[in-house]
């Protein structure tokens, strides 16, 4: 609401054509990366923990952070008792096989390659409830996901859900032209295979927290967990969505809030004031400053979830699949090579008329069309039905 | 920036020459010219005497102590002998026969030294028959006869006795009839000043006999008055305005007034003033104008949130004829709330705040709206690019009854519909407002005043959010003069304020919410000059709050929002004050007052009780208590105290101490550094305890060249308890439980101003600076209630350096020209610093709260004012007006937002002026 009081503020000014946006750089004092970021948790049930080690980056970064490796990672408990954690890939510090035990109160000690000590303060769990049930709702174009559970015993009061989605989606077209591993194209053989069905799977990426402390009852009726857009391929085939649920404390609740807002809410004149928000981890050697990120103890329950497009048939949700033929234009009479190739590049492969497509362009020879329209891996999917499908 | 500086030393100069040619024109041609030091004054007359035509007639025995040390070349007498002169008690006249009679000060108003009429040439005998030197001086001024004619005070005498007596009179406007308030009334030796109060009226104890009386007043021709005060009487003055006179214009401040009051960091502005500082659309803004004065500022371009003496914006209690006004601004605070047509003057109260104002912790600002014209219809006008004006005033009864109206409108909707943009011609951003005045005056002991000020602005960004506002107030206002020196007012007023924003775009969503606040209050003043040391300020006053915080309604039928409405809230404040300005000496003054104030918070409410000893959440609620009507659910009180001294060492030199306590039971919940539609009041309630501010300060204040240059320097320290800080992400529209979300913090002030002004001439203007710090502590027991770790840090409005510079140069009494320069440091801002992977998703870290801060502010802006024919007996006086805001184009920072763009954040860096904005006005007047 605020952004646009400032939006239309903004506006006016340029009607006067004075104000004017333009990019700003953080002074060079606003140093904000390398420092270590803790991604921890050590799960009850299963029996594992799992730590994983970054540093942060500047802001303007796109790739992914780089792990800290070499860096010695342990969880302690009790007297004496130590968990060593073994790291499996850069960064990523694991251990299997623990008898973890509710209440036990545990800690996260990191040791990096430089030297430098790290500590959590000491975390316990609860066991989570069990989910209650997930449902789903149509709200305009917006299909809700929402999860309901409740704890008798009212001991839970925090949640924190994370989930991973998992649909099917389609290649609507098989051609003759295929693009090899190689990037190439080349003809299709009789050893490639057609994938016109793939599966995609995307974890969350939201901060969903819900508390139950406003209530009378430690229950959760329907918080929503995600919103789709009716019309996405998403739902074009079948969904499914498997929710962990984890019951956490205040201190996380709070973390995970203060987060949450910071993270959603960027900072402008009118929004709210953002905040450093600090975990429970800190530097031993120079306890002032900053470590990101959480050591949490998890108890997780959870729940698999599948919505199917015949159930969605009421509303008259429709995919349309951005599989636009692009007409290859003539040179004397020939096909453009250069314009193929460039598209070739870009991911796309050549169709004619020899091609089972139905619909394409009346008039024209060839055209180029999306690889992802061919061959349903090129949008990120696997063609292999996971086992839970 | 060079260059700016060029021009004003250029102007500087122009401005020294032509006082220097000004004071050779009004002189015979003779000249003295040598080299005196040292010498007596017997020596000095006999060498002039040869050197000149002159006779001079003195009394050796008064002058037996006077050396002379000073070198002329070839300079005018009189120049040397006012040179001379200045700053003694020694006087002198000059008539037509080139005979100079020089008196001593004091001796002349009991009895004239028998030597001095036996070696005078007999005429007239009596000294009130000067005609020479000081009536040609004066011949340059309006009303002559008035300022020769020697006017008698009280039962002459044959022989004056010795003693005081007290000259009571009434300041009026030559033109209109109206009352002017904070005129100087004066003599020089011993110096002696007043100001007159609301009514126009003054009073003052002199030694019985001969003066020169001089009055003054801001905008208006400088006229003197020669009294022979034989015992108490009476003198009105009438001042003519600039506007009907066209000569030498006179815009100046007080003059002495800041050395000889006891108070600190008070500023007085005249509309005239305001009127010469060039703004971003051409019209006069009080507010704007508010910001190039020291301690004042503002964090955003196209804020009208004042931060003063780092305090926050809502500490600042702004009353338009008595009536409080919460959102002064319009159009994004573009426009100031006040329309400058209807505006005479504002004060401003940094420091030493009067007893009888209370309810803000860091000023006072005080707009008052002039009476309307007594003697004749007028009207004045303007045209500008966004908006227009037009006030109209004018006699119901003559002399008694006036009224003045006055409205303003804009028509930037107009200008949104004609653009191309679809987008921008469903955006809406308009406002007006409506003054209306009416002022009866039916003797001269009572007068009675009923103002009324609504304003209405609305604004909406592509057919999604309407946002709209409105200011109301009413007040009546009755002023009666008891006796000589009692004098009292009785003050009723209505204020409200109230914003809706309602959402239509989506008809599932659409939905209202309203904010509604009004204020009744009812108050009466008097001041009682017990005697000539003693003027004693006593008063009561009494305030009913009431505030519907919230409602969020549904909006059409097809609307599924849930419903939900805040209680309404009530509270009563109530305050008693007494203060005695006593003049213990001449030299040393002492004001002190003190307030008790009583707040009652009132039902019907429920109300949360709270687990003690952790931090209030919807979990600690311990127990639910509801209240009915008008119950009494908490009271606070306490005194505030409201000291301050005077020291002069000089008659222009003083230094000043002060010291007062606020308290304030209103806050207002805001999230943003600025003063935005969407903002909460709060009164305070059983969990948030009023804030409570310390102001000590202490200044030097010291004038030069007969109170032209007036320069002072004030240092201050300030501490602040229970300011409202808030949580992260706390909740603040709606909320049922704010106490739950607040933080209650601290914060200390402190900071040096130094100011130079020069008041009158044809260059005038003030520079200043100030550096400042002002800081918050937010360290509750909770992780949440600690900010920054809890230690101090900078508030929004930590703006260490600011310098200002404010002139006008006046070319001819046509045309004039104004800059201004204007630099601070920029204001703290918190940023994000760099991004990590947690949770499965890119999350941003942010620095600590205002850790760093936007670039620096600075701006020039130059004005050119025209005025029209000055044909007296015109239909109509205009002027235009023709500005360049932001000359250097310089871009500003409005604001530093980040974007996250494709997954990757951005910051960006909006100027909202970054450009130079020429901007012409047409003004008139009628």
């Amino acid at each position: 609401m605020m952004r646009s009081w400032l939006n239309i503020g903004w506006c006016l000014s340029l009607i006067l054509l004075t104000a004017c946006v333009e990019e700003y750089e953080l002074p060079v004092t606003a140093k904000g990366e390398g420092l270590l970021v803790v991604d921890g948790s050590l799960y009850v049930e299963a029996g594992t923990a799992e730590v994983k080690l970054t540093r942060s980056q500047r802001l303007e970064s796109k790739g992914a952070a780089k792990g800290e490796v070499g860096a010695t990672v342990w969880i302690e408990h009790g007297t004496n008792n130590k968990i060593s954690l073994v790291e499996r890939a850069p960064g990523l510090y694991k251990a299997a096989g623990l008898n973890v035990v509710y209440g036990t109160e545990y800690r996260l000690r990191i040791k990096t390659k430089a030297g430098l000590e790290y500590m959590s303060t000491q975390m316990a769990a609860t066991p989570t409830p069990p989910i209650d049930a997930i449902t789903w709702g149509v709200e305009g174009d917006l299909v809700n996901i929402r999860v309901s559970t409740h704890d008798p015993t009212s001991k839970t009061r925090y949640y924190r859900w994370e989930f991973e989605e998992t649909f099917a989606y389609a290649a609507p077209y098989v051609t003759a032209n295929i693009l090899g591993a190689d990037g190439k194209m080349r003809l299709r053989t009789p050893d490639d295979s057609v994938y016109q069905l793939c599966y995609r799977y995307n974890p969350s990426s939201a901060i969903l927290v819900g508390a139950s402390s406003k209530l009378a009852e430690d229950v959760v009726n329907n918080f929503r967990l995600t919103s789709i857009n009716g019309n996405s391929e998403k739902l074009a085939l079948r969904y499914s969505m498997l929710v962990r649920q984890y019951a956490i404390s205040q201190a996380e609740f709070d973390f995970w809030q203060i987060l949450r807002k910071n993270t959603e809410e960027v900072g402008s004149l009118f929004d709210s004031q953002p905040s450093q928000v600090r975990g429970n981890i800190t530097n031993r050697n120079a306890p002032a400053d900053p470590v990101l990120g959480f050591f949490s103890v998890k108890s997780m329950v959870t729940k698999r979830f599948f919505l199917d497009k015949t159930q969605l048939q009421p509303y008259a949700f429709k995919f349309t699949p951005d599989c636009f033929f692009q007409e290859i234009p003539l040179i004397d009479g020939a096909l453009d090579q250069n314009f193929i190739n460039d598209f070739i590049a870009l991911r796309y492969v050549q169709v004619d008329r020899r091609d089972p497509i139905d619909n394409l362009p009346s008039e024209g020879i060839a055209w180029m069309v999306r690889y992802g329209c061919v061959d349903c891996r090129d949008a990120g999917g696997t063609g292999k039905k996971p086992s839970f499908w | 920036m060079k260059k700016y500086l060029f021009f004003f030393a250029c102007l500087l100069a122009l401005g020294s020459f032509s006082v220097q040619q000004s004071l050779a024109q009004t002189s015979p041609s003779k000249g003295i010219t040598g080299s005196f030091a040292g010498v007596s004054f017997q020596e000095f007359v006999r060498q002039a005497e040869a050197q000149t035509g002159y006779r001079f007639y003195f009394n050796p025995a008064q002058t037996d102590s006077l050396s002379v040390t000073l070198s002329a070349a070839n300079q005018p007498l009189p120049a040397v002998l006012e040179q001379l002169f200045k700053n003694t008690p020694y006087r002198f006249g000059i008539d037509q026969d080139q005979r100079v009679f020089i008196i001593k000060g004091e001796e002349l108003q009991a009895q004239l030294p028998s030597d001095f009429l036996n070696s005078g040439a007999n005429n007239g005998g009596s000294d009130e028959e000067f005609p020479g030197y000081f009536s040609k001086n004066s011949a340059k001024t309006a009303s002559v006869g008035s300022e020769t004619k020697l006017y008698e005070i009280g039962l002459k005498t044959n022989k004056i006795t010795p003693g005081t007596a007290t000259l009571r009179g009434k300041v009026l406007d030559a033109k209109t009839g109206e009352a002017v308030i904070g005129a100087v009334v004066m003599i020089e030796s011993p110096l002696t000043a007043v100001n007159t109060d609301e009514n126009g009226v003054y009073a003052l104890a002199l030694p019985k006999g001969r003066h020169t009386l001089i009055i003054r007043s801001i905008g208006r021709r400088e006229t003197k008055r020669q009294i022979m005060l034989y015992s108490d009487g009476r003198l009105s003055v009438d001042l003519s305005s600039h506007v009907v006179t066209l000569g030498e214009v006179l815009v100046s401040g007080n003059r002495a007034r800041n050395v000889t009051s006891t108070a600190l960091g008070v500023t007085k502005l005249d509309i005239s003033t305001i009127k010469q500082v060039p703004t971003a659309f051409g019209e006069a803004d009080v507010l704007k104008v508010m910001l190039t004065l020291p301690g004042v500022k503002s964090v955003g371009e196209s804020s009208t949130g004042l931060n003063v003496r780092g305090g926050a914006a809502d500490q600042n209690l702004i009353l338009f004829n008595d009536a409080t006004i919460f959102n002064p601004s319009h159009l994004f605070g573009f426009f100031s709330a006040f329309n400058p047509d209807i505006v005479k003057g504002i004060e401003l109260y940094k420091s030493s705040m009067p007893a009888k104002y209370g309810g803000r912790l860091a000023s006072v600002l005080d707009i008052t709206s002039r009476e309307g014209n007594k003697q004749k219809f007028s009207g004045a006008g303007g045209i500008g690019l966004i908006a227009s004006r037009l006030t109209l005033e004018g006699p119901i009864i003559k002399d008694k009854t006036s009224f003045i109206i006055g409205g303003r409108t804009s028509y930037s909707d107009w200008l949104l519909k004609q653009l191309p943009n679809s987008n921008l011609n469903r955006s809406k951003a308009s406002f007006y407002d409506l003054n209306v005045g009416l002022h009866h005056a039916p003797n001269d002991n009572n007068t009675i005043s009923v103002t009324g000020y609504f304003s209405k602005d609305a604004f909406k960004l592509a057919s999604d959010t309407l946002y709209e506002y409105q200011n109301q107030s009413l007040a009546l206002k009755w002023g009666h003069v008891f006796q000589e020196n009692l004098y009292g007012t009785v003050t009723g007023a209505f204020s409200g304020y109230n914003y809706r924003v309602t959402s239509s775009n989506n008809e599932v969503n659409a939905f209202k919410l309203a904010y509604r606040q009004e204020q009744f209050s009812l108050k009466t003043d008097f001041v009682y000059n017990l005697n000539l040391a003693h003027t004693i300020d006593l008063g009561a006053s009494t305030m009913l709050h009431q505030l519907n915080p919230g409602t969020f309604s549904p909006l059409g039928e097809a609307s599924l929002v849930a419903p939900d409405k805040l209680a309404k809230e009530q509270g009563l404040e109530s305050a008693l004050y007494l203060s005695d300005t006593y003049e213990v000496t001449p030299r040393l003054s002492v004001t002190a007052g003190i307030r008790y104030s009583f707040f009652t918070y009132l039902g019907p409410k429920t109300v949360l009780t709270y687990a003690p000893d952790v931090p209030k959440d919807e979990n600690t609620v311990a127990e639910t208590n509801t209240y009915g009507s008008a119950d009494v659910i908490k009271t606070y009180h306490g005194p505030e105290y409201r000291a301050s001294a005077r020291f002069s060492f000089t008659e222009s030199a003083s230094v000043k101490v002060g010291y007062n306590r606020t308290r304030q039971y209103l806050h207002m919940l805001t999230n943003s550094a600025m003063i935005s539609p969407t903002d909460i009041w709060k009164l305070s309630d059983s969990h948030i305890q009023p804030q409570l501010g310390d102001q000590y300060a202490l200044g030097f204040f010291k004038n030069f060249k007969n109170n032209i240059v007036e320069t002072s320097l004030e240092v201050y320290y300030k501490t602040m308890q229970h300011l409202l800080d808030y949580k992260s992400g706390a909740q603040l529209l709606l909320n049922h439980h704010i106490e739950t979300d607040v933080i209650n913090s601290k914060g200390k002030a402190y900071g040096v101003e130094a100011m130079v002004k020069k008041t009158e001439g044809k260059l005038n203007g003030w520079l200043s600076y100030t550096y400042s710090k002002s800081l918050l502590q937010s360290d509750g027991q909770d992780f949440e209630e600690k900010v920054n770790g809890g230690v101090y840090y900078p508030s929004n409005f930590d703006q260490p350096h600011s310098l200002n510079l404010v002139s006008n140069y006046r070319f001819s009494r046509r045309i004039s020209a104004s800059a201004n320069f204007v630099y601070s440091s920029g204001r703290p801002i918190t940023f994000p610093l760099g991004i990590y992977e947690l949770g499965g998703g890119k999350r941003i870290f942010y620095s600590d709260r205002n850790q760093f801060r936007v670039p620096d502010y600075y701006r020039a802006d130059v004005a050119l004012n025209l005025e029209g024919g000055h044909k007296a007996k015109k239909l109509a006086h205009s002027s235009w007006s023709l500005s360049v805001y932001n000359v250097t184009g310089r871009k500003n920072p409005y604001s530093i937002y980040f974007k996250s763009e494709e997954g990757v954040v951005k910051g960006y860096k909006l100027s909202v002026f970054g450009r130079p904005i020429p901007t012409v006005t047409y003004n008139f007047k009628f």
